[in-house]
């Protein structure tokens, strides 16, 4: 992503930039956190990403094919929004995992096979939602338990990345756990994950970025030093946050480059 | 047939019982007899207006008088179906002529020209009321279904953007909204077409009776009128939504709170009700 850039009507009836020139570089399989004050456009830079943001606009390109030959349908079916405060719609879970395959631009599209009752149970379980049945009224569920089928929702979709808005904001230690479990798998599958969160690190980022000021800043060494967690090459990988110069993608390190950089999401 | 006309003691006997219901108003503190007054004054001259003009139009005779009448109507009911939706944007002009003037269209060509036949075919004692009736009926649904369908949209703003990130079209994020709104903006007619005939004697029918025709006669027109207008009422309020839709997103597809435009005055307020009026005519 080059040059993201997202401007907003202001309260006063101007415009205000929420940020500008800023930079980023997602890989496949790699967790990307990213932190900063309250309302330095932390979730403004992922719904831009996702192409959802009225004030927002970037040079983005996916595996090589740049965002603006697909339409808004195509690319987020590919880069796979989960926001704060996810809706379930139908009436039943099943219905509501479903509603993903509801929609024109799965049923024209070859690879996004519908999955069956048992993958869906099956997906309920490795959640950790064993005892909720695919018949369960959706407003039946706990607000942990409804997090948990939003996010398994769009992770059934396989989308080449998911940017993750505090999917966890607000949740019990348990119910987090289990996000973080699904978020570990979806990104061992290949998946760039790419997530805002407010709790304290889980250690299971490659990188963590601040975000202040307009600036995205790399800063993964000083946070797993503390956590005393993965390390080294997540602090050589490329996430630029520079507003003037176009950044090189730096140096993957060796055991990334074989399988991640042929899925590289930028 | 026996036609028993209104004579000035009648209108005065009509008159003080407003007056009478005004003064009950004020009793109980109800705030409404000003407006309960001065609604009735008001519509008291547009009837009469409107008896005025649809004489001449009669006695004219000609095609194109009854074709400007019918444009006008048009045009009257489109301020009117702003005026009275709320929380709607600015620059839903032209989409609800377009609606109203379809509708009309259909009404027309159907009802008025392939089951009344009229000879001439603009014959203004026809077309006209079937106009304004239809008008009538399609203001309160449009604007009852694009008021509804704005506030729904707000109200869905969390799950729209859950369903556009999954990759649903603006049409499909709008669905749910479209349809309730459609639901809403038809269940007064549904409600008229079932009651009818139990409770009360639609407004047609009643004054086919009263002019002297034969009450069975007078309930078939009624019957094809209401089933005309049930759902030409369903056509223009999914249109109308068809058409708006798309002013809840941007060109690239995403969701854009809607800023409704301001009420302005009073006028508008008055508008709304003289389209009423019109109706209740018709």
């Amino acid at each position: 992503m080059r040059d993201a850039r997202c401007v907003v009507p202001a309260d006063d009836g101007g415009t205000r930039t929420i940020f500008e020139g800023i930079n980023l570089d997602i890989i496949g399989g790699h967790i990307t956190d990213i932190t900063g004050p309250s309302g330095c456009g932390k979730s403004t830079l992922l719904t831009t990403i996702a192409r959802l943001n009225p004030g927002g606009s970037a040079r983005m390109s996916l595996d090589g094919t740049d965002s603006t030959t697909m339409n808004p349908q195509q690319w987020r079916l590919r880069v796979a929004y989960v926001n704060q405060r996810p809706v379930l719609m139908g009436e039943t879970i099943r219905e509501t995992l479903l509603f993903p395959w509801t929609l024109a631009v799965r049923k024209d599209d070859a690879g996004a096979a519908r999955p069956t009752d048992d993958e869906l149970r099956q997906a309920l379980d490795r959640a950790g939602l064993a005892d909720i049945s695919l018949d369960r009224p959706v407003h039946d569920v706990s607000g942990g338990q409804y997090a948990r089928v939003a996010l398994l929702r769009t992770l059934l979709t396989r989308p080449r990345v998911l940017l993750a808005d505090e999917v966890d904001a607000a949740l019990d230690d348990a119910s987090d756990a289990q996000i973080e479990k699904l978020i570990a798998e979806a990104a061992q599958a290949g998946m760039a994950v790419v997530r805002v969160r407010h709790r304290a690190s889980d250690g299971l980022e490659d990188r963590l970025l601040r975000l202040e000021n307009s600036t995205l800043t790399d800063i993964t060494g000083a946070v797993s030093k503390a956590v005393g967690s993965t390390g080294t090459a997540a602090g050589t990988t490329a996430a630029s946050a520079d507003a003037g110069q176009m950044p090189d993608r730096g140096t993957p390190s060796s055991a990334q480059s074989g399988t991640n950089a042929g899925r590289s999401a930028r | 047939m026996k036609y028993y006309a209104i004579d000035q003691w009648g209108l005065l006997v009509a008159l003080l019982m407003v007056l009478a219901a005004a003064g009950l108003a004020a009793y109980m503190r109800l705030h409404v007899s000003g407006s309960l007054l001065l609604s009735c004054l008001r519509s008291f001259l547009q009837l009469v207006a409107m008896g005025f003009i649809l004489g001449w139009v009669i006695k004219q005779g000609t095609w194109y008088i009854v074709v400007a009448l019918v444009a006008l109507m048009i045009t009257a009911s489109v301020q009117i179906t702003i005026s009275r939706a709320s929380g709607i944007p600015q620059g839903l002009g032209w989409p609800i002529f377009l609606t109203q003037f379809i509708t009309t269209l259909l009404m027309v060509g159907i009802v008025a020209e392939g089951i009344v036949r009229p000879k001439p075919w603009y014959s203004p004692q026809v077309i006209i009321p079937i106009t304004g009736m239809m008008l009538g009926n399609t203001v309160g649904a449009t604007a009852v279904g694009l008021t509804r369908f704005y506030e729904s949209m707000k109200s869905r703003q969390d799950e729209i953007e859950s369903m556009l990130a999954l990759g649903a079209t603006p049409w499909e994020a709008s669905r749910p909204s479209v349809l309730s709104s459609v639901k809403l903006g038809l269940t007064p007619t549904i409600a008229t077409l079932a009651s009818s005939g139990i409770v009360m004697i639609p407004g047609m029918m009643a004054g086919q009776v009263l002019a002297g025709a034969n009450p069975v006669n007078a309930a078939v027109y009624q019957f094809v009128i209401l089933a005309a207008m049930s759902s030409l009422t369903l056509v223009s309020t999914a249109l109308i939504l068809r058409l708006v839709y798309r002013t809840c997103f941007t060109t690239d597809d995403q969701y854009k709170p809607v800023v409704p435009r301001q009420k302005t005055s009073r006028g508008l307020g008055k508008a709304g009700k003289a389209g009423k009026a019109v109706a209740k005519k018709a």
